[in-house]
């Protein structure tokens, strides 16, 4: 079963349009949605969960339509947002204690495990923490309650790369049960080339690809040559490139170029980039 | 359901519930100890009246203001409750502060012939109309828009009434005058006319209730 | 068992785990019908994703070097004589092909090679 299926996703704004986006997250795989800041992502995920009104097509979560019952179906969502939500007066205990009363599965004793594991103070007010430590308990919340699918949106902008590190280490942990699955959006490309299964490139709205992110690595390769070789080859082979006065670095297929030429792999990022950049300028 | 009121209580506590003991002891001291009408009519009813319609409003604020709103939206509670606990705190902290003062008043009753029944009802429908109608005034269009327009809104409602008030007294006046005995029988004109006041407040409570519900179902936080 | 994957290099990262497994099976560091760790495990170990150590097992699954029990897991399949036979043909294969190229760019004859390859073949017997 897919935890999560978009199919023709439609959004409009006065500035800005989301356009037809479709994608599948199988069950147990983590996806990660990269794209640049305003490009649709955090909207992508706020129409999945229902913060916002969808104008055309289907959001099914667990294979049920996301308007339907959406509150059954968030007991098994755990999500963090870019702002972490709790009212800055509050602290850790009484997050718990909200908490404990929102949720059938509360595990009060994996919350306070994730408190210490994280070092969270208990009395704080939430408005002394750090943004680290914000997101730190987003987390510890959104897991506490034994959730199904954790959709995490730009959930790692701000924080250092230690923390992020932890971070990656427990969206890890917690696939190793094949019942969860992670939808992760960021413009960090590095720490989802890390741990994805499935890449997704939002950009202006549109859905430029979304693909195992192994088929990525072999599909596409980069190459250094010349402008007089560059020209020689089939433009349809490349994705995008970069020129500079020593010569030309490109992304391409791999189908596409004689096996003869040098290639280096890719990294997720600087196809995205080069994708984003466009074609052949 | 019981999660979005733990939230509200432990905001509340933090926020309004400051406010809320200097309104008890001043109102309570002017009741007591007043012998104006200005006094007796403004602090305890108009004023403090206010403070508990704003109630559900400033803790929306605090939620938009916070995050919360979005938050609990993807959380296992209906848009519909999360409306209701806000309207809900304001009714609780009104009826609390309602028979709170009920209380000082009738103390207040027995020890002084200044004050009678009659009185407490007038004051008692002042405060319903000030603890209700801002609440169905603003929380609508703080819902649909936001906190800051729907108490701008308020603003402006306040002084269009004022004004309204202020234009139909001449009349009223009048028209008082030609039925005086009738009319001003202790008072009755005046209370026939806040009494109407009160129940028109408490019926476009109810449907702003229905209202603020529909509007923040549809709502893109 | 024994696992190193090496991002930079050319090759793809379930070839790599489909080669060092297959290796360590032909060589005996991982025994008859010993278990292996499960596809999820593997890929939260090595920080990789679930769906590259699923080709690289159901690769090693085809070729008969695994075999899968169902709710269980994978294991080593029993050495294949066979199988093994195939697997060192191929490699024999392969380094006859590098030293022809070799050959040609010093311009060495068949027989060269063949009375190279001779000399060899006796100096181990």
């Amino acid at each position: 079963m897919n935890a999560v299926e978009v199919n023709d996703l439609c959004k409009e704004y006065r500035d800005f349009t989301l356009d037809n986006i479709s994608f599948n997250l199988p069950s147990g795989c983590i996806m990660g949605l990269i794209g640049e800041n305003g490009a649709g992502k955090s909207t992508t995920i706020k129409l999945i969960l229902n913060i916002i009104k969808r104008n055309k097509g289907t959001v099914k979560l667990f294979g049920r339509d996301n308007l339907d019952n959406f509150v059954e179906i968030a007991e098994d969502l755990g999500v963090v947002l870019d702002e972490v939500g709790f009212s800055e007066k509050l602290n850790a205990v009484q997050v718990g204690k909200i908490m404990r009363n929102t949720y059938k599965k509360w595990d009060q004793k994996v919350y306070e495990e994730y408190l210490d594991r994280f070092s969270l103070p208990l009395k704080k007010k939430f408005k002394d923490y750090s943004k680290g430590m914000k997101m730190k308990l987003g987390i510890a919340v959104a897991l506490s309650h034994d959730p199904k699918l954790l959709i995490l949106d730009e959930a790692t902008s701000g924080l250092d790369p230690v923390v992020r590190d932890e971070l990656m280490d427990i969206i890890t942990e917690f696939t190793r049960d094949e019942g969860h699955s992670v939808l992760m959006s960021s413009h960090i490309v590095s720490d989802l080339e890390k741990t994805c299964d499935y890449i997704a490139f939002i950009n202006n709205g549109k859905l430029l690809l979304c693909e195992e992110k192994d088929r990525l690595y072999e599909k596409y390769c980069i190459i250094h040559c010349t402008k007089e070789t560059f020209s020689e080859l089939d433009s349809s082979a490349f994705i995008g490139k970069k020129e500079s006065p020593y010569g030309i670095e490109a992304i391409a297929d791999r189908s596409k170029i004689p096996s003869s030429f040098e290639m280096s792999s890719i990294d997720i990022e600087k196809l995205f980039i080069f994708m984003v950049k466009g074609a052949l300028t | 359901m019981k999660g979005l009121i733990k939230n509200d209580f432990f905001v509340f506590k933090r926020t309004v519930a400051l406010a809320l003991p200097i309104n008890y002891v001043l109102s309570a001291l002017i009741i007591i100890f007043s012998e104006t009408d200005e006094l007796l009519y403004t602090f305890p009813c108009i004023y403090s009246g206010m403070i508990l319609g704003f109630i559900p409003a400033a803790l929306y604020s605090e939620d938009k203001r916070s995050g919360w709103n979005k938050y609990n939206a993807v959380m296992p509670y209906r848009r519909r409750d999360y409306v209701i606990v806000k309207y809900l705190f304001g009714l609780v902290a009104s009826l609390i502060y309602i028979l709170f003062i009920s209380c000082v008043i009738l103390i207040k009753v027995n020890f002084s012939d200044w004050l009678d029944f009659d009185d407490y009802l007038f004051m008692l429908c002042i405060i319903v109309v000030c603890c209700l109608a801002p609440v169905a005034i603003i929380m609508p269009i703080a819902l649909k828009h936001s906190p800051q327009v729907g108490f701008l809104a308020f603003g402006i409602s306040c002084l269009l009434i004022g004004f309204l008030c202020g234009m139909a007294s001449g009349y009223l006046d009048a028209l008082f005058e030609e039925n005086v005995d009738y009319w001003y029988n202790g008072g009755r004109g005046s209370f026939i006319i806040l009494g109407s006041v009160a129940l028109i407040s408490v019926i476009l409570y109810i449907i702003s209730w229905f209202c603020s519900i529909k509007i923040y179902e549809k709502a893109d936080l | 068992m024994n696992i190193f994957i090496d991002n930079k290099s050319g090759s793809p990262i379930y070839d790599q785990i489909y080669t060092q497994i297959k290796e360590q099976i032909i060589s005996g560091a991982l025994k008859d019908d010993q278990a292996l760790p499960s596809i999820r495990n593997l890929a939260k170990d090595l920080r990789i994703s679930v769906i590259t150590t699923k080709r690289a097992y159901d690769e090693l699954e085809k070729e008969g070097f695994i075999y899968t029990v169902a709710a269980k897991g994978c294991f080593v399949a029993p050495k294949n004589v066979e199988l093994l036979r195939e697997e060192n043909l191929k490699a024999i294969e392969e380094r006859i092909g590098e030293i022809v190229k070799l050959a040609k760019t010093c311009n060495l004859s068949c027989k060269d090679i063949t009375d190279m390859i001779r000399f060899e073949m006796e100096d181990r017997i």
